[in-house]
């Protein structure tokens, strides 16, 4: 088990912490993903975890044992780097004997471990090739293979789907799962993709200017956001969030952004939810659970603003003064332009308060219809 | 106008033309002419060239076999190449390596180490014949030390330390550019996973940053070599070469060949040697490194 706690990392120069008072605990033998934008200091977390880099505050225990203190080479973590990292100038076998070698292993143990790495990931047809002339993912399978030689627990991956063919990705995926199968390691890793990391982690750690949003396991964090600043990190296109407050309007319910109404399914609110300006609220909608419709009254009605074909449908934006959200259409049928309206269910509606965080319970009763 | 331009490779040769034969007669005739004049035995104040007698191998017999003055400047130069370069080489990696931290001042003393090396080599040379000279700056630093004034040019070792030092103090400078450089370009991630696999800084050094930098050592060796082997200027302003023939190098002896003693054909058979050595020379320091170097990149 690591424990991260109130790990702070702060570079001089900078006026804000690029880690800042981060806790999270990771248990043995699972995948979790750091999953961040750019710059939101995922990558200063692995630093400090494998020892690169020197927590300013805050401490790192694994199994109830501090390692800050403990040298970079007598931890037991290995690091796989975004670029790999390889050593151009040795062939295969010199990279995966180089943990080996520096640490004066005699030279039989030296071979037969690397021959059982080689064997276990597939290298040992391309072992005396050298390592300037491999592609992207032999390289990675170098990397990965040079780091498990030496026997880490715990394996640290910095975008590790990132550099590679669509192909090899799905490749690589599988060979991740079989090592946390076969070898029992734990396995921490870093991406902004959120495919990459829905794809390969058992739990999420949604980060953010330097410190966790939320972490969740992989298979409920779509459907529970608990902020607002993951609803909008997450999905493809993300939730659409509106900014405003609700009102009651000629007998039906509206949540008003700005100048514009957005007309709501619901029959009436909880307790729990407050109408008017007063009362900020963020709400929610996921862009493929708006539904096209020709109905006179609709949820909303806006001119389309932007179309991105994915091949299987368009994103389609729709604009009412500054209001705009995205739906989904699978047919590919709308042009630039044109007026479109949209209609929701009510249960998919996520609703969450002014600070951002989301309000769980029965909160609308939804019109019979 | 189509039409020429329908024609523009032939026509784009026929007007390298003029170039083709100033360079002819700029690069390649005197070139011919010299490899012929070091097969005959002319000397410009007998008779002309056409005049002198072909002696073939002669020249070349001589230089290699009985002339102990050129061999010994040659076997002198190369000494000088092996001293000069190995401490440019230690002095600017330990220069380059200091450049890599942050400290204060490092622009300024950035420009400043890198100075040397565009001072003209004949004010260099006259500058360290000023500062070693008997009542020189030098031996009054050593005095102001307690210690006795040396006579750098009268004594055959001294006055080749002398040499060296000056060549050190003006080449250092484009060791320390060329290695810095190489340096720089060295990626961190690697040296990084190094350190993770449990190598130590000296491991890290020996395993990953000199097989990295190794053809940028090449190159500036090669630079350096070619440059010592040639080295005229310093040398004549310092010393003459002497005391007596102690710091003659081959140019110098070339040059003393030719308008000194005016045997300008053998002075071409011994700068054709040069040359030779040279070439063989380069290519042997290049081995090691040409796939390297040559090696495309995707």
């Amino acid at each position: 088990m690591i424990e991260l706690i109130e790990l702070t990392k702060e570079y001089p120069g900078s006026s804000q912490p690029a880690v800042d008072r981060l806790n999270l605990t990771i248990f043995k033998g699972e995948t979790i993903a750091l999953l961040g934008p750019s710059g939101c200091g995922k990558t200063s977390v692995l630093s400090m975890i494998v020892g690169l880099e020197k927590p300013t505050a805050g401490d790192i225990q694994i199994d109830g044992q501090s390692i800050v203190k403990v040298p970079v080479e007598k931890r037991g973590i290995g690091l796989v780097f975004q670029d790999y990292a390889i050593f151009t100038s040795m062939t295969v076998r010199g990279n995966l004997a180089f943990g080996l070698t520096v640490r004066k292993t005699p030279k039989s143990e030296i071979a037969s471990k690397v021959n059982d790495t080689a064997s276990f990931l597939g290298l040992t047809p391309i072992l005396d090739v050298k390592a300037s002339r491999l592609s992207g993912s032999e390289l990675q399978r170098v990397a990965l293979g040079r780091t498990l030689v030496t026997r880490p627990s715990i394996l640290l991956l910095d975008e590790p789907l990132s550099n590679l063919e669509p192909e090899a990705r799905l490749a690589t995926r599988q060979e991740l799962r079989r090592l946390r199968q076969e070898l029992g390691l734990t396995i921490i890793y870093v991406t902004h993709d959120q495919v990459e990391a829905l794809s390969l982690a058992d739990r999420l750690a949604i980060m953010s200017f330097g410190r966790i949003l939320q972490v969740e396991k992989t298979s409920v964090i779509l459907e529970k956001p608990k902020l607002v600043q993951v609803a909008q990190f997450l999905g493809s296109p993300p939730m659409n969030i509106f900014q405003g407050f609700f009102h009651q309007d000629n007998g039906y319910l509206a949540f008003r952004q700005g100048a514009v109404d957005l007309r709501l399914p619901f029959k009436s609110l909880s307790p729990k939810v407050e109408l008017g300006s007063a009362r900020f609220y963020h709400l929610g909608l996921r862009p493929e659970d708006l539904d096209f419709t020709e109905e006179s009254e609709p949820f909303f009605r806006g001119q389309v603003s932007g179309l991105e074909n994915r091949g299987f449908d368009s994103v389609v934006s729709l604009a009412n003064g500054n209001l705009e959200m995205k739906a989904l259409d699978p047919q590919n049928v709308f042009t630039w332009g044109e007026t479109v309206a949209v209609k929701a269910k009510a249960e998919s509606f996520f609703l969450f308060d002014k600070s951002g965080r989301l309000m769980e319970g029965q909160l609308f009763e939804a019109n019979h219809d | 106008m189509a039409e020429a331009y329908g024609k523009p490779p032939n026509q784009g040769r026929i007007l390298t033309i003029p170039g083709q034969i100033v360079s002819l007669l700029v690069l390649v005739t005197p070139l011919v002419v010299a490899l012929y004049m070091s097969f005959t035995d002319w000397s410009p104040t007998r008779s002309g060239l056409k005049d002198a007698s072909f002696v073939g191998l002669e020249n070349y017999q001589e230089l290699l076999i009985y002339d102990h003055r050129f061999l010994q400047a040659v076997g002198r130069t190369a000494l000088l190449a092996v001293i000069c370069l190995s401490l440019e080489f230690v002095l600017g990696l330990g220069l380059a390596t200091l450049f890599l931290r942050t400290f204060r001042g490092k622009r300024f003393f950035f420009s400043a180490f890198l100075t040397p090396m565009m001072v003209l080599p004949v004010v260099v040379g006259y500058t360290f014949w000023m500062l070693f000279q008997s009542n020189g700056p030098v031996n009054q630093v050593l005095a102001l030390l307690g210690l006795q004034g040396l006579e750098w040019f009268r004594d055959s070792t001294l006055a080749f330390v002398a040499v060296v030092l000056t060549e050190v103090w003006h080449w250092t400078p484009l060791f320390f550019l060329i290695l810095f450089s190489g340096l720089n370009a060295v990626p961190e991630n690697p040296i990084r996973a190094a350190v993770i696999l449990g190598a130590s800084p000296r491991q890290v050094f020996w395993k990953v940053v000199f097989p990295a930098i190794k053809p940028v050592i090449i190159v500036a060796f090669v630079i350096r070599a070619m440059e010592v082997i040639k080295i005229f200027d310093e040398v004549f302003l310092l010393t003459r070469g002497g005391p007596g023939s102690a710091t003659e190098t081959i140019s110098l002896y070339i040059y003393k060949l030719a308008f000194n003693d005016f045997q300008l054909a053998y002075g071409a058979a011994a700068a054709f040697l040069v040359l030779a050595g040279s070439l063989v020379m380069v290519h042997l320091l290049l081995i090691p490194v040409r796939d390297q170097l040559l090696e495309r990149r995707d």
